[in-house]
C-alpha cells in the first residue's frame, strides 16, 4: 500500500502536467482521454487500496521531510484508513464520471485543454488534502483545492461576474486557510506534534473541554465553514456557479464543499475532546441547513438552486458530525455526491438545450425533448427529497435527523430544524423540478430540444444507479474502525422516526405540486401577499450587500486615505518635515550633480570627525560614569 | 556533512568578491560603442560568479554546529587597530549569496542593449554586485561597513541617472535616509570595539570575536535623567541602518519612489536583494551581538513590523501604478520577515531566513512581469490594462504562478516562510501573528485584483500585447522553479542553516 497511495495520488498530477503542459498541442481527443483517464486509472488505484483496506491494512508512510528544525518535524507522509479510502472512492469515482461528461459538455470550448488541466490539479489536490497523514499537508492539499475552485470559478475569465467570483472565493477561503494555520500552531505549541498519529495520540493529555483544545477546534471550523460554504462564509458558492457545470458538480457539489465534513469526521477525537466547539459545529449545521433551504425557495437559476441545496445538504452533514454522529455524516456525504452530481450533470443537459439559459422560468416540458435527462434528474429529485427506502438519500438523511432527534442532550431541537430542512428541500427540489421539467411549456419560442449525446447521458444514469443504490452500502460497518460501531436503534423507533421524517417531506412535495403544477395562481398570490419576505428571502437575507458595506468597501476607503493622506501627509510629511529642519542647505544642491555627491561626502565627514570624538573621548576620559 | 569537499587552498569567497570586479574591469577597458561585447561581458562575469557561488553552497558542510564558519579568509588589514580582512560563510549568508549572483545574472541579461550609457551601467551592476556580496561575507565590522558604504555609491547613480520619472528626488531621498542609517551604523561600530577594548584589553572588529563577548553595561545620564543600558544604545544605533534598508515601518518613505524610479534590473536587486541586507544585519549584528537588547527591544520592533504588513497591505490595495503595487506588496512582506526575527526565536528567525530567499525570487519576478507589462503595454497602470490573458496565455500563466507565490499560497515557496514565521510570532507574540493573518488575507485581495486586474475580464486592453519571447520564459523559468522546489520540499533549507541559527546568541540566551 506503500506504493499504491502515492500512485492514486499521482496518477492525476501527471495528467495535470501533460495537459498544462502540452495541453494545447495536442489534439482535443488526447486532452480529454488523458484527463479522464488519468482518473479513471486512479479509481482504479482506488479499488485496490479499498481491497487492502478491507483486508484489515492502513498506512502511515513517510516519504520525505517537508522541514525539520529542534522538535519542528513535518514529514511528507500519507495516511490511508477507511475514512480516507471512502473519500478517495467517491473523488476519483464521481470524478472519473463527471470528466466523461465533461468530454462531451466542454466540446466547444476554446480552452478544453486548460479545463481538464485544472480538473485535474483539482482531483490531485483533493486526494492529496484526504490523504495526507499531516496538518501542514492537508492545509497544502486545503489550499490547492480551493486554487482549483478559483481558477474553474473564472475558467471564462472575459467574464468580469466570473471573474469577481473567482475572487471572493479565494479571499473567503483564505481566511479559512489562515484559520487552519492557526490551529496547526496551537497544536504544535501545545502538544508538539503535526502529524495526525501523533496528534491522536496525545491529544487527551490537553484537558477535556480547555481553552486548548476548544480554541483549536474552532480555529479547525473557520476553515470547514470557508471551505463548506457555512454560515457565515457560505456566499461565495453561489456566485461559484459561474464555473462551467461540470465544475459545480465535482467540486461546489460533490467533493470540496465537503472537506469541512471530511476535516471535522479527521479530527473527530478532537471535537469530543471539545464538546462546545463540536456544538458549535452542529449549530452552524442546523442552521446552515435551514438558511439556505428557505434562500432555495426564492431563486428562480437553477444552478443557484442547486447551489443552495448543497450549503443546505452540507449543513446536515456538519450538524451530523457535530453532535458525534460522524457515520450517518460521512454516508451523508456519500450519498449527496452522488445524486448532487448527478443533479448538477442533468441540469448542464438542460442548459445546454437552452443555449445557456439558466433561468427555470424559461424551460419546461423536456420529458419528449430531454428523456434520459428528464428521468435521472426526477431520481435525483426523489433521493434528496428522501422518498422512502429506494432512495439513498432517505436511508442517510433519516440517519441524521434520527440522530439528532434521539441524542442525549438538546440535540433534538436541531433534530427540528432538520425536519422543517427536509420538508423545505422537497418544497424546493419539487418546484424546481416541476418549473422547468413540468408539464407546461413557457418558452416564448419554439426550440426543438436535443437530448445530450451518450458521454453526457451515460455518466448521469451511472449516478442515477448510485442516488438509488448507495443506501444500501453497509457505510456504518466499513468505517467503524475508525469511528466505532454505531448505536443500534429498535426498528419501531426506527420507522417512528422515519415517518416524521417522511411526513415533513411529504407536506413540502404537497405544497410544491398543489402551488405549482395545480394552481400556479397560488404561487403568485402568495409572492405578493408575503412581499416582503419574498424579497427578503429572494435577497439572499442580504448577507452579500451587509459584508460589502462592512467589509469591502470600507476597507478599500481606508486604502484611498492611507493613500492620499496617512502617507504623503502623515509619515512623509514628518520625514520631510525632519528632512527640512537639518538639511535645509541639500535643497541648494538639488539638481546639480556633483553637488549631490558633495553633500553625500560632506555629511559622512561631518558623521568621520563626530564619531572620531566621541571614541576619543569614550576611550580617553569620560564625563559619566560607565557601569559594570 | 556536504555533497563534496573543495580544495581548502582556494581563497574562493574572495573570488566571489574578484570575479565581479575582475569582469568591471574588463568592461572599462572595452569601448563604449561595442554594446553587446560589453553586455555580453557583464553576462558572462555574472555566470562565473555564479557558479562559483554554487560551488561553495555545494560544498558547504551541513550541521556544523555553533557559530562555526565555513570558507574562512583572514589577511591582516590594520592590525594596530584590529581590523583585518576576514571573511566568512555560514547558514545566515549561504542562501543570500547564492540569491545575490542568482539576481544579478537576471538583471544583466534583461538589461536593454539599447539603454544609454550601457557601459557605466554595466559596470555600477557588477561594482555593486561585489560590495553585496561583501556585505555578505564580512566579518570584520570595518570591512562591513566598507561594504555597505560601497554599495550605496553604485546604486545612488544607477537611479539617478538611468531612473526615471522623479528620479533624482527618489535618490536624493534614498541617499539621505541611508547615510543617516549608516551614520549610526558607524558609531554603533566604533562603539561596540571600544567598550569590548574596556571590557577585555583587546581591540578588535572581528565578528567573531565581539560575538563572544556581549557588549554590556549600564550608561547614567547626567544628573537625574536616568540611565540607559550600553547593549540597548548600540542595538539602536545598527538598527537605524537595517531598519532604514528593510524597511521598517515608518522608515518607509524612499522606498515607493526608490522603486518606481529604479529601472527594470535595477529594481530587481534592489527590491530583491538590497533590502535583505538589512534583514540580514538585523540577525548577523543586533541579535548576535545584543542578545539581551534583543529580547528587550524585539517587542517594538515586531510590533513596527507586523504595523509594515498591514500597511503595505492596505497601501497597495490604493495602488493605481503597478511598480508601486509591488513596492508596497514587498514592504508587506518584508514586514513578515522582520516580525519573524524579532520574535527571537528558532523557527521565526529560520522562517525568516527562507524568506528573505522567497522575497527575493517574488519580488525579483514580479518586478519582471512588470517591467514585461509596460514594455509590451506601454504603461503600467492598472486602470488601462485589462484581458491580456486572452492575447498572450503564457504570460498570463507565467503571471498567475508569481502572484500565488507572493500572497503565500501554501505548496509554493511563500507559505513555507510565513508559516514558520507565523509559528514564531504566535509562540512570541499571539496578536501579532494574529496582525500578520489578515496580512495574508488582504495579499489574496490585493494580489488577485492586481493579477485579475490586468490579464481577465474583456475585451483586452490594449489589443495587441505581444506574447512572452524565450528569454522572458528563461528568466522567469529559473525563479519560479525556485517558487515551486522551496514550496514542496524545503527541506534542504533547515538542513543547511539550522546549525547556526541554533547557536545564535539570542537563541542560546
Amino acid at each position: 500500500m506503500d506504493i499504491l497511495a502515492p500512485l492514486v495520488l499521482l496518477t492525476p498530477l501527471a495528467g495535470f502536467l501533460v495537459n498544462a503542459l502540452f495541453g494545447r498541442l495536442l489534439p482535443r481527443r488526447v486532452v480529454g482521454w488523458v484527463g479522464a483517464g488519468s482518473i479513471g486509472l486512479a479509481f482504479v488505484f482506488a479499488l485496490l487500496t479499498l481491497s487492502q483496506v478491507l483486508g484489515g491494512q492502513k498506512l502511515d508512510q513517510s516519504y520525505f521531510t517537508w522541514w525539520q528544525s529542534a522538535d519542528f518535524n513535518v514529514p511528507f507522509n500519507l495516511y490511508v484508513d477507511a475514512l480516507s479510502t471512502l473519500m478517495i472512492l467517491v473523488i476519483t469515482g464521481v470524478g472519473f464520471l463527471i470528466h466523461l461528461y465533461s468530454i462531451g459538455y466542454m466540446r466547444e470550448d476554446a480552452g478544453f485543454s486548460r479545463f481538464f488541466a485544472y480538473m485535474n490539479l483539482f482531483v490531485f489536490s483533493m486526494l492529496l488534502l484526504v490523504l495526507s497523514g499531516n496538518l501542514v499537508f492537508l492545509i497544502i492539499g486545503w489550499a490547492l483545492v480551493g486554487l482549483s475552485s478559483y481558477l474553474l470559478i473564472g475558467f471564462w475569465f472575459e467574464r468580469r461576474s466570473a471573474v469577481l467570483a473567482a475572487r471572493k472565493a479565494f479571499v473567503m477561503n483564505t481566511i479559512g486557510d489562515v484559520g487552519m494555520v492557526f490551529a496547526a500552531f496551537l497544536i504544535f505549541l501545545n502538544l508538539r506534534v503535526l502529524d495526525f498519529q501523533g496528534l491522536f495520540s496525545r491529544v487527551h493529555d490537553l484537558p477535556k473541554g480547555g481553552m486548548v483544545i476548544t480554541s483549536i477546534c474552532l480555529l479547525l471550523l473557520v476553515g470547514a465553514v470557508a471551505k463548506s460554504a457555512q454560515l457565515p462564509l457560505h456566499t461565495w458558492l453561489p456566485d461559484a456557479m459561474e464555473g462551467p457545470t461540470p465544475v459545480s458538480a465535482l467540486i461546489h457539489a460533490a467533493t470540496m464543499v465537503t472537506a469541512g465534513v471530511y476535516l471535522v469526521a479527521r479530527m473527530h477525537l478532537l471535537y469530543d475532546w471539545a464538546p462546545t466547539a463540536a456544538a458549535t459545529v452542529a449549530v452552524i449545521g442546523g442552521v446552515t441547513a435551514l438558511f439556505a433551504a428557505t434562500i432555495g425557495t426564492a431563486q428562480v437559476d437553477i444552478k443557484r438552486i442547486l447551489a443552495y441545496s448543497t450549503m443546505s445538504q452540507i449543513g446536515y452533514m456538519f450538524l451530523a458530525v457535530g453532535i458525534g454522529a460522524y457515520t450517518a455524516g460521512m454516508f451523508h456525504f456519500m450519498t449527496h455526491a452522488f445524486f448532487k452530481a448527478l443533479l448538477f450533470l442533468a441540469a448542464g443537459n438542460v442548459i445546454h438545450a437552452f443555449h445557456e439559459d439558466q433561468d427555470i422560468r424559461h424551460m419546461g416540458n423536456l420529458r419528449a425533448g430531454l428523456p434520459v435527462t428528464f428521468w435521472t434528474f426526477l431520481i435525483g429529485t426523489l433521493s434528496i427529497s428522501g422518498f422512502p427506502i429506494v432512495t439513498a438519500g432517505f436511508w442517510s438523511k433519516d440517519e441524521i435527523i434520527r440522530a439528532a432527534l434521539t441524542a442525549a442532550g438538546s440535540e433534538y431541537l436541531l433534530g427540528i430544524l432538520a425536519l422543517l430542512t427536509a420538508g423545505l428541500t422537497a418544497f424546493y427540489m419539487f418546484r424546481l423540478f416541476i418549473i422547468a421539467f413540468g408539464w407546461e411549456w413557457m418558452a416564448h419560442d419554439d426550440r426543438h430540444l436535443h437530448e445530450a449525446p451518450p458521454i453526457q447521458t451515460i455518466p448521469i444514469i451511472v449516478l442515477a444507479a448510485g442516488a438509488v443504490v448507495a443506501g444500501y452500502i453497509p457505510v456504518a460497518s466499513f468505517l467503524s474502525p475508525v469511528f466505532g460501531q454505531p448505536v443500534e436503534v429498535g426498528t419501531l423507533a426506527f420507522w417512528g422516526l422515519a415517518g416524521l421524517t417522511l411526513a415533513a417531506s411529504a407536506v413540502g412535495f404537497a405544497i410544491a405540486y398543489v402551488m405549482y403544477a395545480r394552481r400556479p395562481q397560488l404561487a403568485v398570490a402568495w409572492r405578493t401577499r408575503f412581499a416582503p419576505i419574498h424579497a427578503l428571502v429572494e435577497h439572499k437575507y442580504y448577507v452579500d450587500e451587509l459584508y460589502d458595506r462592512v467589509f469591502v468597501r470600507p476597507g478599500l476607503a481606508l486604502a484611498r486615505f492611507f493613500n492620499d493622506v496617512v502617507e504623503p501627509r502623515v509619515i512623509d510629511g514628518a520625514v520631510n518635515g525632519v528632512a527640512a529642519f537639518f538639511l535645509v542647505e541639500a535643497r541648494e544642491f538639488r539638481g546639480i550633480q556633483t553637488g549631490r555627491v558633495r553633500s553625500y561626502a560632506l555629511v559622512t565627514l561631518g558623521g568621520a570627525v563626530g564619531v572620531l570624538l566621541i571614541v576619543a573621548l569614550y576611550l580617553g576620559y569620560l564625563p559619566w560614569k560607565l557601569g559594570a | 556533512m556536504s555533497w563534496y569537499t573543495l580544495p581548502t587552498n582556494v581563497p574562493w569567497l574572495s573570488l566571489v568578491l574578484v570575479v565581479p570586479l575582475v569582469g568591471a574591469l574588463l568592461v572599462v577597458l572595452t569601448p563604449s560603442v561595442a554594446g553587446r561585447v560589453i553586455k555580453q561581458l557583464g553576462i558572462l562575469t555574472a555566470v562565473i560568479t555564479l557558479a562559483l557561488v554554487l560551488a561553495i553552497i555545494g560544498g558547504f558542510q551541513q550541521g556544523v554546529g555553533g557559530l562555526h564558519l565555513q570558507f574562512e579568509e583572514v589577511l591582516r588589514w590594520i592590525p594596530s587597530l584590529g581590523i583585518s580582512y576576514h571573511l566568512g560563510i555560514d547558514g545566515l549568508s549561504l542562501f543570500l549569496l547564492g540569491l545575490n549572483a542568482l539576481l544579478f545574472l537576471i538583471a544583466i541579461i534583461v538589461t536593454d542593449s539599447a539603454t544609454p550609457r550601457l557601459k557605466e551601467f554595466i559596470l555600477l551592476l557588477l561594482i555593486l554586485e561585489a560590495a553585496t556580496a561583501g556585505i555578505l561575507l564580512a566579518l570584520d565590522l570595518i570591512l562591513f561597513y566598507v561594504f555597505w558604504e560601497a554599495m550605496l555609491v553604485p546604486l545612488y547613480f544607477l537611479i539617478g541617472v538611468w531612473g526615471e520619472g522623479r528620479r533624482i528626488y527618489a535618490a536624493f531621498k534614498f541617499l539621505i535616509y541611508t547615510v543617516i542609517g549608516s551614520f549610526a551604523m558607524l558609531i554603533a561600530i566604533l562603539a561596540v570595539a571600544g567598550i569590548n577594548f574596556s571590557q577585555t584589553g583587546q581591540l578588535s572588529f572581528d565578528w567573531t570575536v565581539l560575538v563572544q563577548h556581549p557588549a554590556a553595561g549600564v550608561w547614567h545620564l547626567p544628573g537625574s535623567l536616568g540611565s540607559v543600558g550600553i547593549p540597548q544604545l548600540l542595538f539602536v544605533g545598527f538598527a537605524l541602518a537595517f531598519a532604514i534598508k528593510m524597511p521598517i515601518w515608518p522608515l518607509h518613505t524612499w522606498l515607493p519612489p526608490a522603486y518606481t524610479a529604479s529601472p527594470v534590473p535595477v529594481v530587481i536587486v534592489f527590491a530583491g536583494l538590497v533590502s535583505k541586507l538589512g534583514a540580514y544585519g538585523f540577525i548577523r549584528f543586533n541579535l548576535s551581538l545584543f542578545p539581551d537588547a534583543a529580547h528587550s527591544l524585539g517587542g517594538p520592533l515586531a510590533v513596527l513590523a507586523t504595523i509594515g504588513i498591514l500597511y503595505g497591505a492596505v497601501m497597495a490595495l490604493a495602488q493605481t501604478d503597478l511598480k508601486r503595487l509591488v513596492a508596497y506588496a514587498s514592504m508587506s512582506h518584508l514586514g513578515f520577515i522582520g516580525l519573524g526575527i524579532f520574535a527571537g526565536n528558532l523557527l521565526g528567525i529560520e522562517g525568516a531566513l527562507v524568506q528573505m530567499i522567497n522575497h527575493g525570487v517574488i519580488i525579483a519576478a514580479l518586478f519582471l512581469v512588470v517591467g514585461m507589462i509596460e514594455r509590451r503595454a506601454g504603461t503600467r497602470l492598472r486602470g488601462e490594462l485589462r484581458g491580456l490573458g486572452a492575447t498572450a496565455p503564457l504570460f498570463a500563466a507565467l503571471f498567475l504562478v508569481v502572484s500565488l507565490a507572493a500572497l503565500g499560497l501554501p505548496g509554493l515557496n511563500g507559505f513555507v516562510g510565513e508559516f514558520l514565521i507565523m509559528l514564531g510570532a504566535w509562540s512570541s507574540f499571539l496578536p501579532l501573528a494574529v496582525g500578520a493573518g489578515i496580512g495574508v488575507v488582504l495579499a489574496a485581495w490585493y494580489v488577485l485584483r492586481f493579477y485579475q486586474g490586468s490579464t481577465q475580464d474583456a475585451p483586452p486592453h490594449p489589443a495587441s500585447f505581444p506574447e512572452l519571447r524565450i528569454l522572458d520564459v528563461g528568466v522567469l523559468a529559473p525563479l519560479l522553479a525556485l517558487m515551486v522546489v522551496i514550496g514542496i520540499s524545503p527541506g534542504f533549507f533547515p538542513a543547511a542553516v539550522d546549525a547556526t541559527v541554533k547557536a545564535l546568541p539570542v537563541i542560546l540566551r
